[in-house]
């Protein structure tokens, strides 16, 4: 650790400075990071709301879910126009999946829907069904009494958003290290350039005393003038003080 | 001088080097995660392109002639107005010549004769147009295999900014409160290394010119002047040395008081830093307070209306607070200051964290008290140790310090805590400000043992001197109950000021806020406009009251803008009408409350000349909290009778009529002695 005022007065201000900026660049991460999200999730939701229609005109014609044979191929044409969807579910007013179609190069899911808690709404469900490597989206069906006649599950891969996310990242941490390594040379400098001249009048005044060199101190300067007023008076002091040679030794060490 | 000046330009280097940084990487971020953002949302667009398209494609394959599709535009408006398509602009349908036949939205103008331009193209594929303003996505729609024409979706290129504003404000947010952190922490790190030794060394230089080598500067441990003092401690211990052997008369070593007084207001600012992390960690979850209780609040289990309880931890912790400052301001003072503030703080840490794993309003209200007489031990412990570095030469100054570090500290932790809390949770927040309150536990215990043990010597009582002291105390109040311009001053303008702070801005905006779908971060940012306000005013307002002289105007004119401010929100009800309400409330204190203060010996002139100008104080400062505590309750049982409306109008109104009837009996009292 350097003994400099400087270089301690620049660490810190180079901690501030990071913990701040870090700070900032985290904010703004999980701002982007919600934002990205939130955009998708709506982008989903548009294509969960085709299939909602569908299913909610057959339920106000009367049929109940298990009755919707053809939403069988409905649901293969949907993946196949909609690649970026995984899967896609049809469940009945009893949490029970009676339809469903995947994307090739998804596993099949055997979950059991029927332990789905009631009372939640559509976003916390897709949140509670949401996956390490899938989102959900989850719509309602209404039935023609306005109740709720089944549900839609509609997966889909977080492996667009990670990417993006980690992208985002790199950006971020790049960024602060560029902003930091510029900051640190500036920070650096200007605290040196403040410091120089009391550091430079401090350690000649350091050097008067440890030396006992009688050095020409500028009188315009209040400090060094004051400095050289006690120089002098404590000087005569130890003079007046201290034997004849003993004196004479003392000026000079 | 050589010292302040050094520090004046490292200060303003530093912060300069923050608000440049801070923009630099604010700037860079928005614009990066705009271009990020912008395929999503189109690709969003398309989507509903898609969806639109399925539905015109059905009408056509039933025969509908594509130009008489009745109901489009109609149909075209409803998917625009839905809040989720708030990125849509316009949507338009063309013919195959590029000329809109169907269209809903704003800015088609400016994209129109695009249209005819690239019909081409966009009758053809989805094709993407890019106009000044938006970015045009389009697919073509067909049926029976004939493409008719193409579907048009404008998106708004500032859409993303503007979606990102919020994330702007924030990066706003925390470079002002970084400006404040980094100021505070030089402040630190400057005064100590730098300000004090070089002050210190002038002061020596002059004394010693004049054979007083007493008191040299402390030796600094770091750098160029840490070398320097530990030199010019072996030359003075030569001197002394020297002066021991034989006679020196006229020389002197012996401490004076001069240098004693000096050394003293020197470490003022020691409390600067774990005040400021106490306030900042106490003020992180000023701004969801209320709205975590109501998450604790059970309406079916209580008799009491739920806003009236939603009140309770606020007015708990202020009652605990005002309580406990007699109290530990007698701790203080007999097991000292650094013993006090060490209790207090971990009081603090202990209340915070355990409020954010309280289960049940009674676990957060015992928890809330813990806190409160923490933060009041701390309160009164800063205050003691102003009052104990200073004198009357520059108590004011040393007052204004503790209270700047104090709005600061608020201001901050107010900002930073509701930025927090939409991100990590509440229950985070109060973990991360518990630990912060910890912190500055040990800031004090390892780095700053130079604090003095202030003990007094604690006179012990006489027999029966209990029940002489009780009566007094007695006779003291019924004296101050008789000065009817004290209680006027009291009760019609210092308690209604509390109620306003309290029950206004720390309880009623938030919750107000949250009706308006507020986000946690924005309901912080109007917030911390309170203590924005009063770091920027209040000196000013100070140095003009003090030039002016007319402490009680400055009263009325403070008392008057905080009614008026209320009334704002009544008339504007949003979150703007609600920032302009405690901005101007801000304003009214750093006029007002200041004055109040000043304004107490003029109004009890023989109280003061009876007990004293602290004991004068004390009362005032008791009395007046009781609007701290009321004012949650009271805004409570408003807001659950008469609405938030009615409540912004009835503390406005409360306020305003206080002040009124305040002016009339100071007038009429005015020839009077002491208002009795």
């Amino acid at each position: 650790m350097s003994e400099k005022l400087s270089v301690k007065i620049s660490y810190t201000l180079m901690i501030i400075i990071t913990v701040s900026l870090a700070l900032n660049s985290a904010l703004n991460m999980l701002n982007f990071e919600k934002t990205y999200v939130n955009f998708e999730r709506q982008r989903y939701e548009v294509y969960g709301q085709g299939v909602k229609e569908i299913v909610d005109n057959m339920l106000a014609l009367g049929l109940t879910v298990p009755e919707m044979a053809a939403l069988r191929e409905k649901l293969k044409d949907f993946i196949a126009k909609n690649p970026d969807v995984v899967s896609v579910r049809i469940l009945d007013a009893k949490n029970i999946c009676r339809f469903s179609a995947a994307r090739e190069d998804c596993p099949e899911f055997s979950q059991d829907f029927r332990l789905l808690p009631p009372g939640l709404s559509e976003k916390a469900l897709g949140d509670l069904l949401a996956t390490y490597s899938y989102r959900a989206v989850v719509k309602n069906f209404t039935d023609s009494f306005g109740e709720t006649g089944g549900r839609l599950i509609l997966l889909y891969d977080r492996k667009d958003a990670a990417s993006a996310f980690s992208e985002m990242k790199r950006f971020l941490v790049v960024n602060l290290a560029a902003i930091m390594a510029v900051a640190s040379v500036l920070g650096f400098l200007c605290i040196h350039l403040i410091t120089a001249r009391t550091s430079r009048k401090i350690r000649a005044m350091t050097e008067a005393l440890e030396t006992g060199a009688t050095s020409d101190f500028d009188p315009a300067d209040p400090m060094l003038a004051d400095f050289a007023a006690f120089r002098e008076a404590s000087a005569a002091a130890l003079k007046r003080l201290s034997p004849p040679d003993a004196g004479q030794s003392s000026e000079q060490t | 001088m050589t010292g302040l000046s050094l520090s004046k330009k490292i200060m303003g280097s530093a912060i300069l080097l923050v608000i440049v940084c801070g923009g630099v990487t604010t700037w860079n971020t928005s614009r990066e995660a705009e271009r990020r953002l912008l395929p999503v949302i189109n690709r969003k667009s398309v989507a509903v392109g898609q969806a639109v398209n399925a539905v015109l494609t059905r009408a056509l394959d039933y025969g509908v002639p594509f130009e008489r599709l009745n109901g489009t535009e109609e149909y075209f408006d409803k998917i625009i107005s839905q809040p989720q398509n708030r990125d849509l602009a316009y949507l338009a349908v063309t013919d195959r010549s590029g000329k809109i036949l169907y269209s809903a939205g704003k800015g088609l103008e400016e994209v129109s004769n695009l249209f005819a331009r690239e019909a081409e193209k966009c009758n053809v594929a989805p094709h993407k147009i890019y106009s000044d303003s938006f970015t045009d996505n389009s697919l073509p729609v067909s049926a029976g295999g004939e493409t008719l024409g193409a579907l048009h979706l404008g998106v708004r290129k500032t859409f993303v900014r503007e979606t990102l504003r919020n994330v702007l404000f924030d990066s706003f947010t925390v470079m002002l409160v970084s400006l404040l952190i980094t100021f505070e922490l030089l402040f630190f790190l400057v005064t100590r290394t730098v300000i004090n030794p070089i002050t210190d060394m002038e002061s020596f230089f002059r004394r010693g010119a004049q054979n007083d080598f007493s008191s040299p500067p402390e030796i600094v441990p770091v750098g160029e002047i840490g070398r320097f003092t530990r030199t010019l401690h072996a030359w003075v211990d030569r001197l002394r040395a020297a002066c021991e052997k034989t006679s020196a008369p006229g020389i002197n070593f012996a401490p004076s008081l001069e240098a004693e007084n000096a050394l003293r207001h020197g470490n003022l600012y020691l409390i600067r830093p774990p005040l400021f992390i106490l306030v900042f960690a106490e003020a992180m979850s000023m701004s969801f307070m209320p709205i975590y209780t109501s998450t604790l609040v059970d309406p079916a289990a209580t008799w009491i209306s739920r806003e009236v309880i939603i009140g309770l931890p606020i007015s708990v912790f202020m009652l605990c607070w005002g309580c406990a400052q007699p109290l530990c301001g007698m701790w203080a003072d007999r097991f000292g200051i650094r013993s006090a503030f060490i209790s207090g703080s971990i009081m603090t840490a202990i209340g915070l964290t355990c409020s954010g794993f309280a289960h049940s309003l009674p676990e957060l209200l015992a928890y809330r008290a813990v806190g409160g007489v923490g933060y009041g031990m701390m309160f009164i412990t800063s205050t003691t140790y102003v009052a104990t570095h200073t004198d009357s030469t520059n108590r004011t100054r040393g007052m204004a310090m503790f209270l700047s570090v104090f709005f600061a500290g608020s201001l901050c932790g107010t900002a930073i805590g509701s930025i927090l809390a939409e991100r990590i949770g509440y229950a985070n927040v109060f973990l991360l400000s518990g630990s912060l309150a910890f912190f500055s536990t040990f800031f004090i215990y390892f780095w700053l043992s130079v604090i003095p043990q202030t003990k007094r010597v604690v006179e012990k009582s006489a027999p029966g001197k209990f029940t002489i002291q009780m009566r007094k105390s007695r006779n003291k109040y019924i004296m101050f109950m008789r000065n009817l311009r004290f209680l006027a001053l009291t009760f019609l303008v210092a308690i209604p000021a509390k109620m306003c702070l309290t029950g206004f801005m720390n309880y009623t905006a938030p919750l107000f806020l949250r009706e308006l779908e507020c986000g946690q971060s924005s309901i912080g940012r109007v917030l911390m406009t309170y203590g924005l306000v009063m770091i920027v005013v209040a000196p000013l307002a100070g140095r003009l009251a003090d030039r002016l002289g007319n402490r009680r105007l400055f009263v009325q004119i403070g008392s008057a803008i905080a009614g008026a401010g209320l009334l704002v929100t009544y008339f504007l009800p949003n979150m703007q009408g609600v920032m302009i309400s405690i901005g101007l409330l801000g304003l009214a204190h750093a006029i007002g409350v200041p004055s109040q203060l000043a304004l107490l010996p003029e109004i009890c002139r023989k109280e003061t000349t009876h007990f004293g100008h602290g004991t004068v104080m004390g009362i005032f400062r008791l009395i007046e909290r009781t609007g701290s505590i009321v004012g949650p309750l009271l805004a409570g049982v408003l807001i659950a009778s008469v609405g938030f409306a009615g409540t912004f109008f009835g503390i406005g109104v409360l306020t305003l009529s206080g002040i009124f009837i305040f002016t009339i009996i100071i007038s009429l009292t005015e020839s009077g002695d002491d208002g009795e």
